[in-house]
């Protein structure tokens, strides 16, 4: 006990403070697809986890480097609501604010206090509960196969791709291949109507294009949807799958003058019926 | 029973048209007092059910009205009361957000029913004549012996009443709060501090406004507080078409929340929110 | 066949789309020699739209042998026609014996979209309403039409022009028509000088649908181009026409509430149903209610041999169902909330069901004038046997009118009388010094009701 009140941070085992919440804002805003988020923390950085079902998982990861301060003592994790996160980062709205973040121990509160930039005389602190939670899925050891198409694209050109990706589909189908068409995705389930849309692997929006094989896959158009918010804030994305489908989209936003921040997301292919 | 108004200058238009927006966005109906020198509206009068709050303007006529002439329908009354649709009054002086327009008027007449006329004089780009829109708004005519249902409420009691600089964040808070408790407490203490508190069961969300400055302060109590219904709270922020950014808060312990908007000195907008149990 | 476009040109026929879209659920594209065109109808056919597209917008225009039409879903139109943004190229194709559209845009960035519809079936329509001459004629700007437009709330339905030759009035209302004392009434005059052509040579009052007004003035406001009204009398078609360096060529054809108040019979509606155009005009002469209409004939591409082994079956049913299309277009139907709410109290609503035999009969004496055409079964519009037609009376008698408001003394209201019961309450009470104005917390549970002596 009394060595932890010398310590700055007294009894707290995890204290960050961010200067701008937007892009983390955002980031967390991107994965709210589900109602619980697991977070962990430590000496690596922050990260939090939602999944739905066992089809798909996003992660958003900070490094250290992204937060003005960071201070964590051993691997702290917890659950928490993703929607609570998500509405207390929003109170102030569009208004720009800085963050500070604490944590105490095992089943103590999440505290978030934020101070909005446009009055000092003003502040918000929320308390929010935490729980237990299980691991996360690991799925990135299925990716580190050698023979992965990967495509690395601009952001938001990838993100109006995907926006306008006909929304009465019920699946889309991923093309990824060394031969035409290079990337393509095809709407599936639509009465009447089959929409498609091709990108060049010389597209000005390919930063890199390294496929080996064809790779042709379907996936639920619900779950590509649930990528949209975090691929409107992107700058960078890259597109990953393996022989079978399972699809990897790893995207990077750029905080305000801050490191990188990231948000991964797997996604497992559809069965083939037909 | 006569009455007809006119106004002229653009200013008051806008914010005119402002008060009767904020109103329109309040609720579906809304009451219109007409006095010898004064104009009110009241909204939500009847507070049993709603999910807004009671929210009355009290208009000095002559800071609007260059010509302002209201006749009783006895020489004994003082009032003409009119119930209507806000949403159609909202609609009715839409036509003055945008600029051009010359003059506008109002007038009690009877067409098939009685009616405020909104007539608006536009003057065009293309065209150096006006043009004439003119909306009739039905009105239902609130007989003498009703009038006791309708009067002016008066502002309330409060030990404290603290003045908010700037509302922005304060609106923007409420709308967001209303989603994480039903009910938002107010804490004010004399130093000129304000605390909003909202719990759930998953968080606690506590935010503070210091600073502020102190317009009324009753008694010793060194602090007040009341609980109020988080919707109604912010129904009455996420109305507000009003330029202005100054509002003050008068606390009447565990009674109710008063928020007045000084439009200008003789144009005041005014919401009571009641206490919830706790 | 192949169509094709440069960007900016395809950017056009995507906000045609867009318009053609608020009218009707179906897109019936006609291709002929000099030029390509949409149409759409609306659910009560009581407006169709058409966009025409001269062959000169075209960079490829593979002119097809003889005259030809299908339909296709709006739904899957619009979805191509939505981001135009990035195209830079556009290629149409029928495809597959003609069951296929085939849409390639060719976009910024290398990317390349490309959309297959599917034709539902070779299907036209058209009208035979005389569009040339009119006695009224009014131009104006997109601007000054939009400016009268706004003015209107947007669930409004109907939108009354009252014209002659020293000014126009617009209105949601019409003068003398007992209306819901909740409605709120509109009004807008505008002068001659406030249009480009202004020619009213027979003064009239018409009432038509605005929404499709409404649609077709966002497509004239994307063209930057005047909008043309031309109609005769109340009763009479409408049109509205939109002309953009002759290649573009838009009409709108509505129509509008006959303001006659005769109460009229049954079988004489059914008659008017379906008379010819100059048959309406007699009737509406006589002052007798009309259904003033144009009938659309729908119209099949002359057996071809694929299109008959597509649809086997459709061949044995035409005859039946041929009268779906062969019932007048313009037909005025209040079914969902009427701008000029209900009730009215002088108002009646006369609805008429159409007796399927009769209107079959009319149908098929229709379908022998001209041997040359097909019918086809046409799944969206209602059968004949379920077609309303509503007429409101509207009291346009000058007799009927109550007086002129505009007089001083109508500004002067009689008290209305005193309510009977003590009335509401609550609300005083809640200001007496002596009552706490405390309400149970929304999160609480309320056990018992209030025991409240005054209600």
């Amino acid at each position: 006990m009394a060595e932890e009140t010398q310590s700055p941070y007294g009894e707290y085992k995890f204290v960050a403070r961010l200067d701008h919440i937007k892009t983390f804002n955002q980031a967390i805003k991107s994965i709210c697809f589900n109602d619980y988020g697991m977070l962990q923390v430590s000496e690596d950085g922050l990260r939090i986890t939602v999944e739905q079902g066992k089809s798909i998982q996003a992660t958003l990861f900070m490094p250290p480097g992204a937060f003005k301060e960071f201070f964590v003592q051993d691997f702290q994790s917890f659950g928490l609501k993703m929607n609570v996160l998500s509405e207390c980062l929003n109170l102030f709205g569009p208004a720009d604010c800085s963050l500070r973040m604490m944590f105490r121990d095992q089943g103590d509160p999440l505290r978030i206090t934020l101070y909005p930039y446009e009055d000092e005389d003003v502040s918000t602190e929320c308390a929010i509960k935490t729980m237990d939670c299980e691991e996360p899925i690991d799925y990135d050891k299925n990716l580190k196969d050698t023979d992965v198409n990967v495509i690395f694209v601009k952001g938001p050109n990838l993100s109006k791709v995907f926006h306008e990706l006909e929304k009465s589909a019920e699946e889309f189908e991923f093309v990824t291949s060394p031969d035409r068409p290079h990337f393509k995705i095809t709407t599936v389930g639509i009465m009447q109507a089959v929409f498609s849309v091709e990108v060049a692997k010389t597209s000005p929006m390919m930063m890199m294009f390294n496929c080996k094989q064809t790779v042709v896959a379907r996936y639920k158009s619900q779950q590509i949807r649930m990528t949209n918010k975090a691929m409107q804030s992107a700058t960078k994305v890259a597109i990953k799958t393996n022989s079978i489908g399972l699809l990897e989209l790893h995207l990077v936003m750029q905080g305000e003058g801050q490191e990188e921040i990231f948000v991964q997301f797997f996604i497992i292919p559809l069965l083939h019926t037909d | 029973m006569k009455f007809r108004a006119l106004m002229q200058d653009p200013l008051y238009m806008r914010e005119f048209q402002a008060i009767v927006a904020t109103l329109a966005k309040l609720a579906k109906d809304c009451v219109m007092i007409l006095g010898s020198r004064q104009m009110h509206f009241i909204v939500n009068e009847d507070q049993s059910s709603a999910a807004s709050p009671l929210v009355w303007a009290s208009i000095a006529a002559e800071e609007y009205f260059p010509e302002y002439r209201m006749e009783a329908a006895r020489p004994d009354q003082e009032y003409i009361v009119l119930g209507m649709s806000s949403a159609n009054l909202g609609r009715a002086f839409s036509v003055l957000r945008g600029g051009g327009v010359n003059s506008c008027k109002l007038k009690l007449q009877r067409i098939q029913f009685p009616c405020i006329s909104v007539i608006a004089s536009v003057l065009l780009s293309s065209s150096t004549e006006a043009r004439e829109v003119v909306h009739d708004v039905p009105v239902t005519i609130i007989p003498a012996s009703d009038w006791s249902a309708y009067v002016v409420p008066r502002v309330p009691n409060s030990q404290l009443a603290l003045s908010l600089p700037s509302l922005r964040l304060l609106r923007s808070l409420i709308d967001k709060l209303k989603n994480v408790s039903p009910s938002l407490e107010f804490q004010a203490s004399f130093d000129g501090e304000l605390n909003v508190i909202a719990t759930s069961e998953m968080s606690t969300v506590t935010s503070r406004f210091q600073k502020l400055l102190i317009r009324n302060l009753v008694g010793s109590q060194q602090e007040t507080s009341c609980s109020v219904d988080s919707r109604k709270a912010s129904a009455f922020f996420g109305a507000l078409q009003l330029p202005n950014d100054e509002l003050t808060i008068g606390i009447d312990r565990e009674h109710s929340i008063h928020l007045q908007i000084d439009v200008r000195q003789d144009v005041v907008l005014h919401s009571i929110l009641p206490a919830v149990c706790m | 066949m192949k169509y094709t476009l440069e960007g900016s040109n395809a950017r056009v026929i995507a906000k045609a789309v867009q318009s053609l879209s608020k009218v009707g659920k179906e897109m019936f594209i006609e291709i002929d020699q000099q030029s390509l065109q949409m149409r759409a109808i609306n659910a009560t056919q009581s407006a169709v739209g058409s966009i025409s597209f001269k062959r000169s917008v075209f960079e490829v225009f593979d002119a097809p042998n003889s005259d030809f039409y299908c339909k296709i879903s709006m739904k899957g139109c619009l979805a191509v026609f939505r981001n135009m943004n990035e195209v830079e190229y556009c290629e149409l194709n029928i495809l597959d014996n003609q069951t296929n559209l085939q849409v390639n845009l060719r976009c910024k960035l290398e990317t390349t979209k490309e959309a297959t519809i599917s034709i539902i079936d070779d299907q036209n329509i058209n009208t035979n309403i005389n569009t040339d001459q009119m006695p009224n004629l009014i131009r104006g700007d997109h601007k000054l039409f939009t400016d009268i437009s706004s003015n209107f709330n947007s669930s409004e339905e109907e939108l009354t022009l009252e014209a002659n030759s020293g000014s126009v009035v617009a209105k949601n209302y019409i003068e003398g028509a007992r209306v819901n004392d909740k409605f709120m009434r509109t009004q807008l005059k505008l002068k001659p000088s406030e249009f480009d052509q202004y020619q009213v040579t027979k003064e009239t009052i018409i009432t038509f649908c605005i929404k499709e007004f409404r649609a077709f003035l966002l497509f004239a406001e994307c063209l930057n181009a005047s909008l043309t009204l031309e109609f005769d009398d109340a009763g009479m078609p409408f049109l509205l026409k939109i002309k953009k360096h002759a290649e573009i060529e838009c009409l709108l054809i509505m129509s509008t509430l006959s303001p006659d108040d005769v109460s009229f019979s049954e079988d004489y509606c059914q008659r008017d149903l379906t008379v010819q155009d100059a048959d309406v005009r007699e009737t509406v002469s006589k002052g007798k209610n009309s259904a003033p209409g144009p009938n659309v004939t729908s119209k099949r591409k002359s057996s071809t041999s694929e299109t008959a082994a597509v649809q086997p079956k459709r061949r044995l049913e035409d005859s039946q169902l041929e009268t779906s299309l062969e019932t007048p277009l313009f037909q005025f139907r209040h079914s969902e909330a009427p701008s000029v709410q209900q009730p009215r109290i002088l108002a009646e609503v006369d609805t008429v069901v159409l007796i399927e035999d009769e209107a079959e009969q009319e149908a098929l004496m229709l379908a022998a004038a001209d041997a040359a055409l097909e019918a086809s079964m046409a799944p969206a519009p209602a059968p004949p046997n379920s077609t309303e037609v509503c007429f409101f009376n509207t009291d346009s008698s000058k007799e009927g009118r109550p007086p002129e408001t505009s007089s001083e003394d109508d500004e002067t209201i009689p008290q209305s009388p005193e309510r009977p019961n003590k009335m509401r309450t609550i609300f005083s009470r809640c200001f007496q010094s002596t009552y706490v104005p405390r309400e149970p917390s929304p999160n609480t549970q309320i056990y018992a009701p209030n025991s409240d002596t005054e209600d």
